[in-house]
């Protein structure tokens, strides 16, 4: 079925007058070999590997990089940086040794979110995982309250076993937040759920509103997350999210509090996921400010529904075919192309690399976050996260007995 | 008479044998593959409610398993009975999970003797600075305490000497946890110099070194960064320092040495994790370092651990040119991370900073690198990013076990090839 929508969406590129790509996951003869071993192919198949935990993913079958066997590199068009990859993922979750083999090809824009193909034999896997998840799945059906949780993990890196699928799921949802942020310079890894409750749904879906902590390669940041996920052992991932750079790093804790307490509740009642919506990378940001700073809860009626009715053909479009159309160009700087190009394939020995990731460092030296010095974003930000300082594990511990009802905002005001 | 005794003895063996609380965890090492499919087999019992923290892939390698109290002693005779070898990792888990955090305030006042100091936990700084008087005490014919300086917030900054006399012979220098949340640096450095002492008169290639060369080890590099992860905000990096007209607290350590200093891949705005600081040297933990290795003068290693991300790098991160020590540097970091490897079978990759990780100013190993010290090494230690900084604990001794191997490596290699 995947595979189907796969080659209809592979021929859409072709009415809009594009280049031919006619088989996503094929090797142009152009392409240079790269070693495994260099950054910026191990970043490559780190987004790959994220993408396929994103697809393909859940509480029992969270993917990690094995081996990468292959990598090729080619520029198309001046415009875009594909990698493509043959290598190999384990199921860390899976008490079995088996390796999946998998090819990916993964574009690299310069201003977009990256596009993936991603073709893997796991189908030995899924039979036994779908068991697990459905179990998980039914448990948490049968449960009375909606669960909830801080802090997983702890400051000492434990996860209680029951919160483990929980974990697990962030994870893998997390994953398709890195992967829409991922750039070849920029790495990220999703470090602790700082709280999670669940919202009861009326259809078959387990809904969940995580807030995580990512982890921002080479900037050291962390990055604060919203992230909203529906999930059903049977179906793919949902994820909506809005993410911010960590205020803690960026304001004084003084002033942090005052403003808090000034705009805490009226701009959180009733305003539940409606802050999810968009893509949250950073261009989002300000734009999602302001609509939060106005009727919040108008926006959050009708909407939840309508989202999701769309994400369901978003999901199988994926990387879709509006991805290639446009020639971003114009932002593209020349001087990293030209470095890249007309060298030959030696440059790849440990050298490569590192032109591309000196073009790639400047250009993001320029926009790190110093970009949201001065912003309207600052109250929004440090509310944000003031919040979930000092929740220790004490309170993590009660959790399971201590159940949130009503909406979860509740839980976001209360502290 | 005889027959009372029997009958008592055997009366308290079967009153001890049930008077275990909690759950246990038992670490498994199966030698072959028949002992390993056993193994997996008591995942299918699923009555047993066993949850494996470390799961069977293959021979040799740990099996951590998690074993409810009512199935310990089934499952330590199942083990028996098949061959199977074990351990206990944690003898009463219950105990350990909800006193956590009251342990480390009671192990303050307990651990009189560094060889019982619980090395499979975290700690505070004030409990690493008592076990530094603890284990100084203990070995004071091998290893001594300096204060190389004060931290921003007055907190004293010691350095473990290691030393088997002469004067001024080569030395070797490792710090760890100069990044505050990196709490995995230290915690494996309390074991390491535990390790050191305890293999000095056995083991041929620490008992050489010691013979010939001086170890220093930096336990914890920044004491204010690393209390304010443990009180405040557990994904610190840098220092306390705060400066006027500065908006933000804290200097990244690893910007502020004197090595391009300023220059790309570090940040000149007070607020971002890598701001580089006012000037070079300004933070009181690096300058103490500086000043050290500066009036020390006959440094030959000088070895920064991090975490996380399983990489073994050296210089230049400031610079894509290659030192000239290049080669050698390729081939000691290869012979490094396969010793590293040979245990738990982790995998590093390595190389020089800029091409390794990205591209950094101001950096430690770089700094000394330019002093003249040729086996500058920087460890990015456990793990790729599943936990990241937050290691759980049980991970401590593995990463401490397979460090080891991997500094060995490069304090053997130092030792054998003078400059």
């Amino acid at each position: 079925m995947y595979l189907l929508l796969c080659f209809i969406v592979c021929f859409l590129p072709l009415s809009y007058g594009m280049p031919k790509i006619t088989d996503r996951l094929d090797l142009s003869v152009t392409a240079v070999e790269i070693p495994t071993k260099a950054r910026i192919a191990q970043q490559a198949a780190s987004v790959a590997v994220h993408y396929l935990n994103y697809r393909y993913g859940s509480p029992n079958r969270v993917y990690e990089l094995h081996e990468l066997k292959k990598a090729y590199t080619e520029v198309i068009l001046n415009i875009v940086h594909k990698y493509h990859l043959e290598f190999e993922v384990k199921n860390q979750e899976s008490s079995s040794n088996v390796i999946a083999i998998c090819t990916a090809n993964v574009i690299f824009h310069k201003k977009k979110d990256p596009d993936t193909a991603l073709k893997c034999n796991l189908k030995d896997d899924m039979k036994d995982t779908f068991e697990k998840d459905n179990r998980f799945y039914l448990n948490l059906q049968k449960q009375k309250y909606p669960m909830v949780g801080y802090n997983i993990p702890d400051n000492f890196g434990f996860v209680d076993p029951k919160m483990m699928p929980i974990w697990l799921l962030a994870k893998v949802s997390a994953s398709y937040i890195i992967w829409k942020k991922s750039t070849e310079v920029t790495k990220y890894n999703m470090v602790r759920i700082q709280k999670v409750n669940q919202l009861i749904r009326t259809d078959t879906f387990l809904q969940f509103i995580y807030t995580i902590l990512l982890h921002e390669l080479p900037t050291q940041e962390t990055v604060t997350c919203s992230m909203w996920v529906m999930w059903h052992p049977k179906q793919s991932l949902t994820v909506k999210y809005f993410c911010l750079s960590s205020p803690s790093e960026s304001f004084p804790k003084e002033s942090r509090l005052e403003r808090f307490e000034g705009s805490g509740s009226e701009r959180f009642e009733g305003s539940g996921s409606e802050r999810f919506e968009g893509s949250g990378s950073e261009r989002f940001e300000r734009s999602a400010l302001e609509r939060f700073e106005r009727s919040a809860s108008e926006r959050f009626e009708g909407s939840a529904s309508e989202r999701f009715e769309g994400s369901a053909s978003e999901r199988f479009e994926g990387p879709g075919s509006e991805r290639f159309e446009g020639s971003r160009s114009e932002r593209f700087e020349e001087s990293g192309l030209e470095r890249f190009e007309g060298s030959g394939s030696e440059r790849f020995e440990g050298s490569g690399s590192e032109r591309f990731e000196e073009s790639g460092l400047e250009r993001f030296k320029g926009s790190g976050s110093e970009r949201f010095e001065g912003s309207g974003l600052e109250r929004f930000e440090e509310s944000g996260s003031e919040r979930f300082e000092g929740s220790g594990s004490e309170r993590f511990e009660g959790t399971e007995s201590e159940r949130f009802e009503g909406s979860a905002m509740d839980g976001f005001l209360m502290n | 008479m005889r027959v009372l005794l029997v009958l008592s003895a055997f009366l308290v063996a079967v009153y001890s044998q049930e008077t275990f609380v909690g759950d246990q965890v038992l670490r498994i090492t199966v030698s072959n593959e028949e002992q390993l499919a056993l193994v997996k087999s008591l995942q299918e019992q699923e009555h047993l409610n066993i949850d494996f923290w470390l799961e069977p892939s293959r021979p040799l390698q740990p099996i951590d398993i998690q074993v409810p109290r009512e199935h310990v002693q089934s499952v330590k005779a199942f083990l028996e009975f098949s061959g199977v070898g074990y351990s206990i990792l944690i003898e009463d888990l219950q105990m350990l999970l909800d006193e956590e955090k009251k342990e480390m305030m009671l192990s303050r006042h307990k651990e009189r003797n560094s060889q019982t100091f619980n090395y499979a936990s975290y700690h505070t700084l004030e409990e690493i600075y008592a076990w530094m008087d603890t284990f100084v005490a203990s070995n004071s014919g091998l290893v001594s305490k300096l204060q190389i300086g004060t931290t921003f917030e007055k907190r004293p900054i010691y350095v473990l000497r290691f030393s088997t006399g002469g004067i001024n012979r080569p030395a070797n220098w490792i710090n760890f946890g100069i990044h505050a949340r990196e709490w995995i640096s230290p915690a494996i450095s309390l074991w390491f110099a535990n390790k050191i002492i305890s293999e000095y008169g056995k083991d041929t290639s620490v008992t050489s070194l010691l013979n010939t060369m001086d170890l220093y080890l930096e336990i914890v590099t920044n004491p204010d960064g690393f209390h304010f992860t443990h009180t405040n905000d557990r994904m610190w990096r840098k220092t306390r320092s705060k400066y006027d007209g500065k908006r933000c607290t804290g200097v990244d350590p690893n910007r502020n040495f004197d090595a391009n200093f300023g220059g790309p891949g570090a940040s000149g705005n007070s607020c971002s994790p890598t701001y580089y600081g006012p000037y070079v040297n300004s933070e009181k933990e690096v300058k103490a370092i500086v000043d050290f290795v500066k009036n020390h003068g006959n440094f030959k290693v000088f070895v920064d651990v991090h975490s996380y991300s399983q990489l073994l790098m050296f210089p230049y991160g400031y610079t894509s040119t290659k030192p000239k020590d290049y080669g050698e540097l390729m081939e000691l970091s290869k012979k490094s991370i396969t010793s590293l490897a040979s245990i738990y079978g982790t995998k590093y990759r390595y190389g020089p900073i800029f091409t390794t990780i990205y591209q950094s100013s101001g950096s430690s190993i770089d700094w000394a690198y330019d002093q003249g010290i040729k086996y500058a090494f920087c460890f990015e230690l456990r793990d790729t990013g599943r936990y990241g900084f937050i290691l759980p604990a049980n991970q401590i001794i593995p990463t401490a076990e397979e460090t080891y191997l991997g500094l060995m490596e490069i304090l053997d290699h130092a030792r054998q090839n003078p400059y």
